[in-house]
């Protein structure tokens, strides 16, 4: 099963604020230490717009192949997801190893109509796995054949 | 039949009640221990002749207030055990109320420290599956009372119409003094001694002002006739045999009396000289099982055998990871596991190598980091340098050496992995026992056709388990798919709902 297509521009947006907040620190400080920006042989916005143009354009590049890469299956016995543009990851997680499962959307998830779906198991911190980018049917879908079929799992 | 009528009637005192009253005693003894160091201060400022008054006030009222809080914790501190839960109420001005029910109790420790054993009490601990640590602490009650407790709570769990001290204890594995000589003797600590050593030796050097002072003044001290290199290899040797002796007297003290007996289908272990420790071993925690050998370890023929359980086991060992046999034959090991792993059997294993391949990615590895350190050391003696020709061929013997000793192993319930050029270590994980697996690839390996295969366990706070380095990928997801098929059983009672389209559409691991 794939994600659902417009996790590409959550991602996308997300790199965008990031980036954003970044160099609106950095220019605040190149601003306030120097005053005169003439001083720069390159005009200063000519720099941040080149700036945001070549990593812009390698968000978006990097967006699409991991979009590529990601992916996830239910099998009889196991979930099995699949990511990672240069480190890949093939990681199998048995139904009766689930002990619960969250459905979470950030404010970027809800302008895209989107949702993840985070995996707990026994022991360790945290999720063991999360699934970004699924339109609430197919989240709720797998939370519901996760949940049916989990077990005491430790 | 006429015995029956008292028991009942210690049963019922031990249900309800409040802590011994040597308690108070106890939390005495601890402050005087917390606050011997600044005892022991203040002594010496005294002995110096120096004014302490502001020092030994602070120590009075710290005691008195440990006091009066040991008094008034025995004072309020009652607890319950009925039919499904163990209550707890304690405090006068933040009152706590605990609730831990019978069914989520996994396991009572008794703990006797030397203070506890002095005054006759012990401290039962109570374990849920939840959380590290202890969920609650009964500190202290008599020993008799302790043991009784851990019978009833434990025992509400199944069903204990028989008393269950009538069954006759089965031991399973013992070790006498001699053999935890042989232990502390033969386990790998010349690190350790070294480390603490430096540690002593630049805490010295702190202590006594700046560098050259105090080299000139311990030269000075000495004469010089003594200051050769044989004396100062002797010296060292000295050092190391004192922390080699050491290491002998932390293995008596820590693991005297170290007794595995096998009760009404329980594993009950004892050990500890000062501190005295009792508990249940909890075989349905297990998660993972490692067989340690250092090198003399293994030439004689011997072996370490640490168990990680899921959750904490409340005692202070490392981590969540316990002794199951400080020291045992390895012609002895596999009747002593199979107490908590059923059919654990270490010669029929069929163990598989990596791929040679292994050996190219680990000896450039290596060679990476000899050359930083060579550089490191270079850049204050400039005859170290000279290491840098030979870091390739070090990095090379070392890979092909440790490519050898690498193997992993997969039966019918069991995943395994022997690793370790000098310090082998054998890991088992319980193939029911796995959270979840892992196959991953970095590019590096993506280009060689290779793939870890990581095996997660709940044991530990970050997650244990273990990792099968540089295997052929299609081995890895077939063994991958393979694992997983365990679960297989449990699952068909659950249709799959949704399993149509394929993994990871073109993109595989593959």
């Amino acid at each position: 099963m794939r994600l659902h297509p417009a996790v590409r521009w959550v991602w996308l947006a997300g790199a965008a604020i990031m980036f954003a907040v970044v160099m609106g620190i950095g220019l605040f400080i190149e601003w306030s230490v120097r005053r005169d920006m003439r001083a720069l042989p390159v005009p200063i916005g000519t720099l941040a717009l080149a700036n945001a143009l070549l990593i812009g354009g390698w968000t978006a590049v990097y967006s699409w192949l991991r979009y590529g890469a990601w992916g996830y299956l239910l099998r009889d016995e196991d979930l099995v997801i699949q990511s990672g543009v240069f480190f890949k990851l093939r990681r199998c997680i048995p139904r009766s190893r689930v002990q619960h499962v969250d459905i979470t959307s950030g404010p970027l998830d809800r302008a895209f109509g989107l949702v993840e779906v985070h995996l707990f198991t026994a022991g360790g911190t945290g999720a063991v796995a999360v699934i970004p980018g699924l339109s609430p049917e197919a989240a709720e879908q797998l939370r519901a054949a996760l949940v049916r079929s989990s077990s005491d799992g430790v | 039949m006429g015995s029956e009528p008292i028991e009942y009637q210690v049963s019922e005192a031990a249900l309800e009640g409040s802590l011994h009253p040597m308690t108070i005693g106890v939390s005495i003894a601890r402050a005087l221990q917390q606050l011997l160091p600044v005892i022991a201060i203040a002594l010496v400022f005294r002995v110096f002749g120096r004014s302490v008054d502001t020092i030994e006030l602070v120590i009075a009222v710290l005691g008195l207030l440990r006091v009066v809080g040991a008094i008034v914790h025995y004072l309020t501190y009652r607890f319950r055990v009925d039919s499904a839960a163990l209550h707890i109420r304690s405090g006068v001005l933040f009152q706590q109320k605990r609730v831990i029910p019978l069914s989520r109790i996994q396991n009572i420790n008794i703990k006797r420290d030397w203070i506890n054993q002095l005054l006759g009490v012990a401290e039962v601990q109570v374990e849920t599956a939840s959380g590290t640590g202890s969920e609650a602490t009964l500190s202290s009650l008599s020993l008799p009372q302790a043991q009784l407790l851990r019978q009833r709570l434990l025992g509400q769990k199944e069903s204990s119409v028989d008393a269950p001290a009538a069954a006759p204890a089965n031991l399973v594995y013992e070790a006498g003094v001699g053999r935890l000589i042989l232990a502390g003797a033969t386990r790998n600590q010349a690190g350790k001694i070294i480390a603490v050593i430096f540690g002593l030796f630049f805490y010295a050097q702190q202590l006594m002002g700046d560098e050259q002072r105090f080299w000139r003044r311990a030269v000075r001290r000495v004469p010089p006739a003594t200051l050769t290199w044989t004396n100062a290899l002797a010296a060292l040797a000295a050092l190391i045999f004192l922390g080699w002796i050491a290491s002998m007297v932390r293995s008596v003290f820590t693991f005297y009396g170290f007794r595995l007996e096998e009760q009404n289908g329980r594993l009950r272990r004892t050990y500890g000289l000062l501190t005295r420790r009792e508990s249940i071993f909890p075989t349905h925690r297990l998660q993972m099982l490692r067989v340690e050998s250092p090198l003399i370890q293994r030439k004689l023929g011997l072996c370490r055998v640490l168990a990680e359980t899921a959750g904490s086991f409340a005692e202070k060992e490392e981590a969540a990871t316990s002794e199951l046999c400080p020291i045992i034959e390895r012609a002895n090991l596999n009747g002593v596991v199979r107490h908590v792993l059923p059919g654990f059997d270490l010669s029929a294993v069929q163990w598989r190598k990596v791929s040679r391949k292994t050996i190219r990615r680990a000896a450039i590895r290596y060679c990476i980091i000899l050359s930083i350190l060579i550089l490191g050391i270079g850049y204050t003696y400039r005859a170290a340098l000279w290491g840098l020709a030979a870091a390739p061929f070090a990095a090379v013997l070392f890979s092909i050496l440790r490519y050898r000793a690498l193997r992993f192993g997969v039966t019918h319930n069991l995943v395994l992995l022997r690793k370790g050029v000098w310090h082998r270590t054998i890991a088992a994980v319980p193939r029911e026992k796995i959270q979840s697996t892992d196959v991953t690839a970095s590019p590096l390996q993506r280009r060689l056709g290779l793939a870890n295969l990581g095996v997660a366990v709940a044991s530990g706070a970050f997650g244990g388990g273990l990792t099968i380095v540089d295997i052929p990928t299609a081995t890895a997801v077939e063994l991958q798919d393979e694992l997983m098929r365990t679960f297989g059983v449990k699952a068909q009672k659950h249709p799959a709902v949704d399993t149509t389209g394929a993994v990871g559409g073109g993109e595989s691991v593959t």
